[in-house]
């Protein structure tokens, strides 16, 4: 679905991407992971066109997206959901999440557009409670879930999610993936980068291991986990936890 | 019948080039960060992980080969800490100075799915009695053939020490329906069970896996048309995984390489430049996914094609014809892999003999027999036998020591073998 084949990507004079080739498949979780300043957010950003390709291939269904503007990707079927959420605190939940459909917005759309809105508020119930208040007033668990119903509302294929536990309680967290393993069920295909490696491993189907700039391991959640160096690395254990 | 590993064995040709270049790459990534050996070499051939943006940039990496190996005995390719290896293997049991193989928890796995996938392609299931007939001490693919197979459920018997009578009376008693074993020892077994008369109809075998040696093309019929059983042959490289690399399907069309795992290609020995598919040459593989001892560029020193025709099977894997032949110096004889110039040091540590030798293989039914011609000195050229009959004997146990294949030893006149080629393989013209 999602093919990338030595993408070069820069913020500023600064190489941040030097070649990445990855890959996502329909109904496919994959994740990546790496620590922090390994160029995760950068590729998510760079398939979304927030950030321009250097060098290389992004192709979505087969199609070719480097040289297109964000709404034309999101159009496409890419949806990102950002680092930090971005929601827009000063307007109601419900506009946050009509927003999210404004990129395919037309007046004939408007009754799809009311069943997805209807359908994204069955996914998390929680909003449709709140959608007449602030989006700034709600929590970070529910904002993150705002964000993420904000990039259903584009009826996207594909959906890019920026670390969605950060900053959140465990429980929240908790809520979060298995709102992502519903988003599995829905037969919705995700990009996810997560700090909580562990987590994100045990979800996923595959996973990428970033390290500055590069992909140093590709495989099957199942065999990362079992790789030493990812374990000492990304899983927290120490040797000792190992020979234990 | 079906395709075990559907998800990876039947991707488009699109897909399994893109899985391979991320691989690829990340293997380089890696390779460089904790391998001494690449970092060097990459630096002199002037080239960086990142400039690697197709599967056809390969080309421009340095090969290596079994000398690069033995110059790193015995951990220096090594790409991860010996802590996280489980298993070592040497590449030749037996032989001085052997490469020593690491394998993480994780590469057993692979192998052992490798080896299953290869089985199930044999059509191997819950259903059959399998009879390992592989020598579990010296054969590093032995125990993984034996949890491969495990793996699919079928039921599994390691009998490598039994003689030949007791493997046929066990085939007939358990009714094992497949035999895994090398091409050598199915020929065995069919030339024992014709001259006792013994009636194939007898057994319950539908199918013999071939592991560990190539075998010919005749040999592959002879096996099938005695046994009236349907003969899969399985490819491997001891210094990346034997056998596990290839494996022959139904279509019987050329043996599959996975290619998820590796990166094939055919050079020609001579130049080192990369033949085009069709064309027979030396096989260069390239590991992708093994975590302790990653190789990029190996020769392996066999001789074959690789082909990109569809298989009627529905897998997408490219085919390689079974190896016929080697393109070094390497030698297997009864299974045994040496190169001459291990015998030649044999015989430079010997008095009274010159450096000149001379190997003359050839078929004695389906036994091979090795002869080794070794020159005299003028000094111990006198008309005593016993000096040199203990010569002779010193060089035969010297041999049988190295390889434990006995040796037949003629000591020839001083400068008989001036000037000759030091290995006749007789063998040849079966192939």
């Amino acid at each position: 679905m999602l093919r990338i084949a030595n993408l070069v990507s820069c913020i500023g004079r600064v190489e941040i991407l030097k070649g990445v080739s990855l890959h996502v498949q329909e109904k496919e979780i994959v994740t990546l992971i790496g620590g922090n300043g390994a160029g995760k957010s950068t590729l998510l950003n760079t398939i979304a066109g927030l950030i321009p390709a250097r060098a290389g291939r992004i192709e979505f269904m087969d199609r070719e997206i480097s040289r297109l503007s964000p709404p034309r990707i999101v159009r496409q079927g890419i949806a990102l959901v950002p680092e930090g959420r971005q929601i827009f605190s000063s307007m109601s939940v419900a506009d946050n999440l009509l927003l999210g459909s404004y990129s395919t917005y037309s007046r004939s759309m408007k009754p799809e557009i009311e069943a997805r809105l209807e359908s994204v508020m069955e996914l998390f119930p929680i909003l449709r409670r709140r959608s007449k208040q602030l989006a700034g007033a709600l929590s970070g668990g529910e904002q993150q879930m705002l964000a993420i119903a904000r990039a259903l509302m584009s009826d996207p294929k594909l959906i890019l999610l920026d670390e969605p536990s950060m900053g959140l309680a465990p429980r929240i967290v908790e809520e979060i993936f298995q709102t992502i393993e519903e988003l599995r069920r829905r037969s919705m295909t995700v990009l996810l980068i997560e700090q909580n490696a562990r987590m994100a491993l045990d979800l996923a189907d595959r996973g990428y291991v970033v390290e500055t700039g590069q992909i140093v391991m590709e495989g099957d959640c199942e065999d990362l986990k079992r790789n030493r160096e990812i374990e000492r690395a990304y899983l927290g254990k120490a040797y000792q936890e190992i020979w234990e | 019948m079906p395709i075990i590993d559907s998800k990876h064995e039947s991707l488009s040709r699109s897909e399994i080039r893109q899985m391979q270049l991320e691989r690829l790459q990340a293997i380089l990534n890696r390779i460089v960060r904790n391998v001494a050996h690449y970092q060097q070499s990459f630096k002199s051939a002037e080239i960086l992980p990142t400039d690697i943006r197709s599967l056809f940039d390969i080309q421009k990496l340095p090969l290596i080969d079994r000398r690069t190996l033995l110059d790193n005995i015995p951990y220096d390719m090594f790409a991860v800490p010996l802590r996280e290896v489980v298993r070592l293997h040497p590449s030749r049991a037996g032989l001085r100075d052997p490469v020593v193989i690491g394998h993480t928890k994780n590469d057993i796995l692979v192998w052992t799915q490798l080896k299953a996938r290869g089985f199930s392609a044999a059509n191997i299931t819950q259903n059959d009695m399998v009879q390992v007939y592989l020598d579990y001490a010296l054969f590093p693919g032995a125990v993984v053939a034996h949890y491969g197979a495990e793996q699919l459920g079928a039921c599994v018997t390691p009998l490598y020490s039994m003689p030949i009578p007791q493997q046929i009376e066990i085939m007939r008693n358990y009714r094992t329906t497949v035999l895994i074993c090398t091409p050598t020892r199915a020929l065995h077994i069919v030339r024992y069970m014709r001259e006792r008369e013994i009636d194939p109809k007898q057994l319950f075998l539908r199918a013999v896996v071939f592991v560990g040696e190539s075998w010919a093309l005749r040999t592959q019929r002879q096996v099938e048309d005695f046994l009236f059983v349907d003969v899969f042959g399985n490819y491997g490289v001891s210094e990346i995984c034997i056998p596990g690399v290839a494996y022959e399907c139904e279509a019987h069309n050329g043996l599959h390489l996975s290619e998820d795992h590796f990166i094939a290609e055919i050079i020609n020995p001579d130049t080192g430049e990369v033949l085009p598919p069709g064309r027979r040459g030396e096989l260069v593989l390239t590991t992708l996914t093994r975590e302790a001892f990653p190789l990029i560029r190996f020769r392996t020193g066999d001789v074959t094609a690789i082909h990109e025709e569809e298989c009627s099977c529905g897998r997408t894997f490219l085919r390689m014809e079974p190896v016929a032949r080697r393109a070094d110096d390497m030698l297997v004889v009864e299974g045994v892999e040496f190169l001459p110039s291990e015998i030649g040091m044999v015989i430079a540590n010997m008095e009274h003999v010159t450096s000149n030798y001379r190997l003359i293989i050839q078929r004695e039914g389906t036994r091979d027999r090795l002869e080794v011609e070794v020159e005299i000195t003028p000094d111990i050229f006198i008309d005593q036998l016993g000096p040199l009959e203990a010569l002779r004997e010193r060089i035969e146990e010297d041999i049988f020591d190295l390889l434990r294949i006995k040796p037949i030893i003629k000591l020839v006149e001083p400068q008989s073998l001036e000037g000759k080629e030091h290995v006749v393989d007789l063998r040849e013209n079966d192939h």
